[in-house]
């Protein structure tokens, strides 16, 4: 079904260049531009198409794909691609000192930011962090296997837990929290909320990868140091949305927050670090 | 960059000669223009060549009415309003390539085995692109999902063959889900992040560039060593992300490159994973 000769036509996308100068060669009048474009809003869009152009073609290296991003989301509908574009506008340098500022408290994040929060390092962040517990609770596994003396068949449904519990952590409770100081008058960004918990996961992967070692302390020791470093990291960039609620109710919240972040270290523990004691008593009643 | 949503949506292939329609249409008379043209193309070839052993009733006459009739409703279809028409052009830009497609080689008379083989053949070209990415880099462009399809059901079988009693289908289904919605995702998040790629090309392309893997599971089904089976995944890998890293190369993505690249990493990696563990 699929011959080069006929599919050429179709292949348009790396050349863009090639296609840009035909599609002006053919001297488009300006109905014709604005046809184009497939979204309603015929006008805007035409009048920033020839913008970004002239620096296109000089060298594609002028080219700042950041900066058209920007200028692309203006005016687009919500269930477009590029819509979306805006909430992943970042360089590859300000994702990482993000994660670095994640993994070190210091600084208020929010600055660290720079008002600009971003969705690719939360959902990438968590996505790896799946895959992490996953690869590194295989291997802890086959260790807990190897110490045992059995033999070892890896568990899918660990990924399946993984995926549960991260995405839930990283999307869901950060959308809870947001509701919930929403109600009571904080003015909390959902953006800002998202880019939190999303970062605040960053620890886990050095803490999950370090655990394979199968010294059940210093497995308990890399667990709080995660913990207690996502967890001041949250509270203290919180804490601002939260004062501006009543004493009583901030504290409520507080609380919820570090009790739903206490539950997210103990179900790693126990779920994908766990030492070979619990894997044993099954085993010792056979023997 | 700004045109970048037209592009991938495979209606600006036609959208050039259609506009080329539209221009000769409003200010010529479409038959003066149109019918040289479309004679030298491809796609209204069979029409013209009068059958073996029928004469045609009048030499000069015959063949222009037909060519004229075909003609007629194309560029009915392209000045109907230009601007809704345009709009619109993504069904029509697309009924274009395909009567084209069609056209190209004679599929009518052919036997079955010979379609079937060829689109095996296809594949097997491709495929063979991946593993040595050196020659015809735009063999890939031509994308087509079969190729995606053969690896993903490939690895899930393997795999879910190997895995625990209990969770064959598990396992079988988060091979399907992860080699899907993995290479749709990466691909989003590079349209995101502001790179010219296109949807259905870069999923063939991360779909393909998993054979690599594909053969270390299926070697890694009489090899149990883990020995042998490290370095080679280790090796399936390298040469998966390397090959899609080939294909993916003039993405345009400066100076957030790296961001592009690590979730095609992250794919890989835990696709080869699972192979190696399993």
């Amino acid at each position: 079904m699929a011959h080069s000769s006929a599919y050429s036509a179709i292949e348009i996308d790396d050349d863009e260049i090639n296609n840009a100068t035909e599609l002006q060669f053919q001297n488009f009048t300006s109905s014709d531009t604005a046809t184009a474009a497939p979204t309603g809003n015929l006008s805007s869009s035409s009048a920033s198409t020839p913008q970004p152009r002239p620096t296109g073609f000089g060298s594609s290296g002028i080219f700042n794909p950041g900066r058209a991003a920007q200028e692309q989301a203006v005016n687009r509908p919500i269930w477009s691609i590029e819509y979306y574009a805006k909430f992943f506008d970042v360089d590859t340098n300000q994702v990482l000192e993000r994660c670095f500022a994640s993994v070190i408290p210091k600084d208020n994040f929010l600055e660290v930011m720079g008002g600009s929060p971003d969705l690719y390092g939360p959902f990438w962040i968590a996505t790896t962090v799946i895959f992490v517990l996953f690869v590194t609770s295989s291997i802890v596994d086959s260790i807990n296997a190897y110490l045992n003396g059995t033999t070892y068949s890896y568990n899918i449904y660990q990924m399946t837990f993984a995926f549960g519990a991260i995405y839930t952590y990283a999307f869901i409770v950060p959308l809870m929290v947001w509701g919930a100081t929403k109600y009571f008058g904080c003015q909390p960004d959902l953006l800002e909320m998202l880019s939190l918990y999303g970062y605040a996961l960053t620890i886990w992967i050095p803490v999950s990868v370090l655990s394979v070692i199968p010294i059940e302390l210093a497995r308990w020791i890399l667990l709080g140091i995660g913990a207690g470093l996502s967890g001041v990291f949250l509270i203290r960039n919180m804490y601002p949305v939260l004062s501006r609620a009543e004493a009583q109710i901030a504290k409520i919240i507080l609380i919820l927050v570090i009790a739903f972040h206490g539950a997210l270290a103990l179900v790693l523990k126990y779920k994908f670090f766990a030492n070979t004691s619990t894997i044993a008593p099954p085993a010792d009643p056979s023997t | 960059m700004n045109n970048s949503v037209e592009r991938d949506d495979f209606l600006s292939p036609a959208a050039p000669s259609y506009a080329e329609a539209t221009y000769s249409d409003t200010y010529d008379n479409p038959f003066e223009t149109n019918i040289p043209q479309r004679m030298n193309s491809p796609s209204i070839e069979p029409d013209d060549v009068p059958l073996p052993g029928q004469k045609p009733l009048s030499p000069t006459r015959s063949p222009l009415p037909k060519v004229s009739g075909n003609i007629g409703s194309s560029s009915n279809a392209a000045s109907s309003g230009s601007a809704s028409n345009n709009l619109g052009g993504g069904g029509a830009g697309l009924g274009v390539g395909q009567a084209m497609m069609g056209s190209a080689i004679d599929t009518l008379d052919e036997p079955v085995s010979e379609t079937l083989l060829r689109d095996l053949r296809n594949v097997g070209a491709k495929l063979q692109q991946v593993l040595y990415p050196k020659g015809r880099k735009d063999i890939l462009k031509d994308w087509d999902l079969w190729g995606p399809l053969l690896m993903c059901l490939t690895l899930s079988i393997v795999l879910s063959v190997k895995a625990q009693a209990d969770q064959k289908i598990t396992v079988f289904t988060w091979i399907f889900i992860i080699v899907w919605m993995g290479s749709a995702v990466v691909t989003v998040n590079a349209k995101l992040l502001g790179g010219r790629v296109s949807f259905f090309q870069s999923v063939c392309v991360i779909g393909y560039c998993l054979f690599p893997l594909v053969l270390v599971s299926i070697v890694s089904i009489v090899v149990p060593s883990i020995y042998i089976r490290l370095p080679l995944c280790g090796v399936a890998f390298a040469w998966a992300s390397w090959a899609s890293l080939g294909f993916l190369s003039d993405s345009n993505l400066a100076n957030r490159r790296a961001l592009g690249v690590y979730p095609l990493f992250l794919f890989y990696f835990i696709i080869a994973w699972m192979i190696l563990i399993s």
